[in-house]
């Protein structure tokens, strides 16, 4: 019984947001405001799982140096008082110390030095013409793309420099588009499961 | 001249519902009647395939089930035919989150992949160890000391008690051979890749919706060994590996539904260029 009602509030819940479509109405709003409640409430449901599984059970067990994270996550409740506002910034200066000390033993390396080394290709690759062709274009494409930033280089601005820039500025517009593209797809595969839950599950019809 | 415009006008303007409407109907078509688009498999997917099949008996899979239910659609069947890969490779599976709605969202997977009817024993073989705030400075304690992050499993059992999590001892990575991200936030990727790929030179694959794959193929393959394009990727490792699942019979709508932007978009831009690009 209990998964026939879930069934029909699935079914019901997608119909109302698929309005929409049609235009923003009280009925994909409600729909919309139901989602927003559900997953706000599973959100602090599980982040008090998180205190308590990662904070309050190990002070209650007798590490009591847990209780600093605990204290420092009070802390960001003077948020809401005017006056206290500064007790805030501690914990959040904090998170975000640890955040960006965190990424960045490991961002130079990935975001730089190996995509740097990754962009070194063989232009010949013996025995496949194709692979030889896909490395030149991500040669020009790369370099241009690159001269296309260059802002304050006066060579920059010289006849070549310029047509590659132009180019380097349609290589990613043709990126954007493949983006773009990609885009659509995530949104029709989101609701190709919708369409086929409520054609196979609810409908029962194949 | 007039006439034209006006074509050109409604061209340029066709009402949204149309465009909804036509995708639905074509859809619900299209699931009762599929029509075997061909499904060519790409290096990509060839790659996370390879990494799965190249694990041995005993091997530990870090897996982040980082999916919710936006995104369910076309995560799950990648999730479930790479959960059934490892199964048949004899690979232990360590399931965390990072996306609050994702351990809710587990069972319905499980109850699709039935380890239990491989002989698959829960805490031995696989544990669900439930949801996990914090991002990168978690993912890098998870990889360090996940015991020491995670005192109990999803169903509060305490990780002391499972002996999958004993295996996993101090530090972590060394016991992991593979670590498989499901997620919908590119930053997530990146943090993990970071953490994970680059600092311990672990085995990666991800598996991310279509929309984020440009921001992480430039990670490929220097530091992600492989990536499942959202459903298309699911459906292509469903072709590639033999087991049957949803993803496949999910791609004939993704094509249709692609289909239908696409001659939305040729019909949109002749009326641009019938009305207002033409006379420019």
């Amino acid at each position: 019984m209990a998964d026939v009602i879930g069934l029909w509030i699935q079914a019901i819940l997608t119909i109302m947001i698929t309005t929409l479509a049609w235009k923003d109405t009280p009925v994909s709003k409600t729909a919309e405001h139901i989602y927003v409640g559900v997953v706000t409430a599973n959100s602090i449901v599980m982040a008090w799982g998180n205190i308590d599984s990662i904070g309050l059970s190990k002070i209650f067990a007798g590490d009591i140096i847990y209780i600093l994270p605990v204290i420092l996550g009070l802390m960001a409740y003077f948020r809401y008082s005017k006056e206290n506002f500064w007790i805030y910034r501690y914990p959040i200066a904090l998170v975000v110390g640890i955040g960006v000390g965190t990424a960045m033993r490991g961002l130079v390396g990935s975001s730089v030095i190996d995509q740097v080394k990754d962009s070194f290709w063989s232009l010949n690759v013996p025995g496949d013409i194709g692979a030889s062709v896909n490395n030149l274009i991500m040669l020009v494409t790369l370099v241009s793309a690159l001269i296309y930033f260059l802002f304050t280089i006066k060579v920059a601005r010289g006849p070549i420099a310029t047509r590659l820039s132009t180019f380097g500025r349609y290589a990613m517009m043709a990126s954007f588009g493949y983006s773009f593209a990609n885009t659509i797809a995530t949104r029709i595969n989101q609701y190709a499961g919708r369409i086929s839950f409520l054609v196979l599950e609810w409908l029962q019809l194949g | 001249m007039g006439e034209q415009s006006g074509i050109g006008n409604t061209l340029a303007n066709l009402p949204t519902w149309l465009y909804f409407s036509l995708i639905i109907i074509l859809m619900a078509y299209i699931t009762l009647n599929p029509l075997g688009f061909p499904i060519p498999v790409t290096s990509l997917t060839i790659d996370c395939y390879d990494a799965i099949d190249a694990l041995q008996p005993g091997d530990i899979i870090l897996m982040d089930q980082g999916y919710g239910a936006g995104t369910m659609a076309f995560h799950e069947p990648g999730f479930i035919v790479v959960f059934r890969h490892a199964i048949d490779k004899g690979a232990k599976v360590v399931i965390v989150s990072t996306s609050v709605e994702s351990p809710m969202l587990l069972q319905r997977a499980i109850d699709k992949i039935k380890p239990a009817a491989k002989g698959y024993e829960y805490g031995v073989d696989w544990v669900h160890l439930g949801y996990v705030a914090g991002g990168e400075p978690a993912y890098a304690s998870i990889v360090e000391d996940i015991n020491n992050l995670f005192t109990e499993d999803w169903e509060q059992t305490p990780t002391s008690a499972l002996p999958l999590m004993q295996e996993l001892g101090v530090p972590t990575h060394e016991k992991i051979a593979l670590v498989y991200i499901m997620t919908a936030g590119g930053d997530v990727v990146e943090g993990w890749i970071r953490q994970s790929a680059l600092r311990y030179d672990l085995k990666f694959i991800t598996q991310v919706n279509e929309m984020m794959v440009p921001t992480i193929l430039p990670y490929y393959p220097i530091n992600c060994d492989g990536i499942l394009n959202g459903g298309v990727g699911a459906a292509e490792y469903e072709v590639y590996s033999g087991y049957s699942g949803e993803a496949v019979k999910l791609s004939d709508m993704m094509t249709m539904g692609g289909l239908v932007v696409l001659v939305f978009l040729i019909l949109g831009n002749i009326g641009y260029f019938m009305t207002k690009g033409g006379s420019s």
